[in-house]
């Protein structure tokens, strides 16, 4: 399993690199009263899937378009899902075994766009791409170096030790660290509420981010942990979740956001009976020239679809994999 | 991940999220581990996994969880012993009072004991002001361990 995390992470390279851009109307949804639960708070319970071809970033070739109409976003649906899918045999050979794994274990989820059409899931700002970085201070630029030195090693095939490995790679974090964003498969979230208390559980990897709603104060600051320390609070039918105490350890965060600087707000809004908006808003001034907001839509997962246990570590025979490959390599005089 | 009962008294707390839905989450501290706890659902585990599949049903005012689907590798208990992919365990969780449950696990494994047996004991709630599970990341902690010995060696 680990290994189709490298492709997932080349997904995610490429819809960083193509230089995208952004969009949106936010679309105003329609009134909608969410049910209630029987203690009063709005029901966000289910599972939830939040797959789509949509990309981050608004790409080139739509122009300053937010919004395409049903003619257009066919078209675009049509292109994203050619490049995303596997299930092609264009290219020759060699570039269909480089597609690697099969479709079927894929979301096919992952190859529709937004209902609403939009060309990017970044909605502010209005072009629909994340805002320049700023310059790194020369610590940081050090520590994403020797993040990137590492990472060199490992495309190449020769890691140094697991280190070189993405915390991703290593089953350290994955889809559990917030923002949530869509990947090619455990797209699924199943959110349980209790009087006080609302909880995600991401599919991967199988943690339970258990959300207090009762006002308390964050976890001391000392207090660092790998997916922050959660607290909700509820507006109007809008669960607002602030996210802090992120651990220090670089490249976890997104982009390599700075986590003593970085803060992050997330809005869960029930918009239909089978969909909830969820929206993020990004700040650190140490690595985005402005905070920058996206939303990605939450579909509702058929009840007889299941979450399924998501052990990631467990299996990791990939890290042994990639490590003795990388000596014996060594020893056989490659470097 | 512990699989079950071993999760159940492993010297870590777990929060149990119960709402209004078909399922029940409990969540571990232990390896930030969790398990989905299905109340509706009728048919046998439709795989293996670490933590197993959980079958939830009232019984007046005793939650009954039956434990199927449990991969091997797992621990059976904290001192290390085994079980089979065979293993069953049905739980029950008894409230006492607001702050105690009575816990009783049925542990049967015909590929490993030679009959049923049980196991009981109370589980208190945590009272601390603000009480909350704290991340327990694991696998940073083994990485040494299992892959250490891998590393690439100072040329000599």
């Amino acid at each position: 399993m680990r290994n189709r995390l490298l492709a997932f992470i080349g997904v995610l390279a490429a819809v960083v690199a193509m230089g995208l851009v952004v969009p949106a109307a936010g679309q105003a949804p329609k009134k909608y009263n969410a049910p209630k639960t029987p203690w009063g708070d709005p029901d966000l319970q289910g599972v939830w899937n939040d797959a789509t071809s949509t990309p981050l970033q608004r790409p080139g070739n739509v122009g300053e378009k937010g919004v395409l109409s049903d003619e257009e976003a066919e078209e675009f649906q049509k292109s994203l899902e050619h490049d995303l899918t596997r299930d092609r045999r264009d290219g020759g050979g060699a570039a269909d075994v480089n597609r690697a794994y099969n479709e079927h274990w894929m979301d096919a989820r992952r190859l529709k766009i937004t209902a609403d059409r939009r060309t990017s899931l970044i909605v502010d700002p209005v072009d629909g791409r994340i805002p320049p970085l700023v310059a790194p201070s020369p610590e940081r630029r050090r520590a994403q170096a020797a993040r990137a030195d590492g990472a060199a090693r490992f495309a190449a095939g020769l890691p140094a030790d697991f280190t070189d490995m993405s915390w991703p790679v290593r089953c350290v974090v994955r889809t559990d660290v917030p923002p949530y964003l869509p990947t090619i498969y455990n797209n699924n979230f199943q959110i349980f509420q209790s009087p006080g208390y609302v909880t995600i559980a991401p599919e991967m990897i199988h943690s339970a981010r258990i959300i207090p709603v009762d006002g308390r104060p964050h976890l001391d600051k000392s207090l660092r942990q790998w997916l922050g320390d959660t607290r909700g609070h509820w507006e109007g039918s809008t669960l607002v979740v602030e996210t802090t105490n992120f651990k220090s350890e670089e490249g976890v965060l997104f982009q390599g956001a700075n986590p003593a600087t970085f803060t992050i707000t997330e809005r869960f809004t029930r918009v239909a009976a089978d969909a909830i908006n969820y929206e993020f808003t990004l700040a650190d001034p140490m690595t985005w020239t402005k905070p920058w907001t996206a939303l990605i839509p939450w579909n509702k997962v058929d009840p007889d679809e299941q979450m399924f246990e998501y052990a990631c570590h467990e299996d990791n025979f990939d890290m042994v994999h990639f490590l003795t490959g990388a000596r014996l390599r060594e020893k056989n005089g490659e470097r | 991940m512990p699989g079950v009962p071993r999760a159940t008294y492993m010297p870590f707390p777990f929060q149990i999220v119960q709402g209004t839905g078909p399922s029940i989450l409990m969540a571990y501290e232990f390896t930030s581990a969790t398990r989905i706890i299905r109340m509706d659902w009728k048919q046998a585990a439709p795989t293996d996994s670490w933590m197993g599949w959980s079958r939830g049903r009232w019984e007046g005012d005793t939650l009954v969880v039956d434990v199927t689907g449990q991969r091997e590798e797992t621990w059976f208990d904290r001192a290390g012993d085994f079980h089979s992919d065979a293993l069953h365990v049905v739980e029950r969780y008894t409230p006492l009072s607001p702050y105690h449950m009575m816990y009783e696990a049925t542990i049967e494994d015909p590929k490993v004991f030679t009959r049923p047996w049980k196991i009981s004991f109370p589980l208190y709630r945590r009272m601390e002001k603000n009480v909350q599970l704290l991340e327990f990341k694991c696998v940073p902690f083994t990485e040494e361990l299992l892959f250490g010995k891998f590393r690439k060696q100072a040329a000599r």
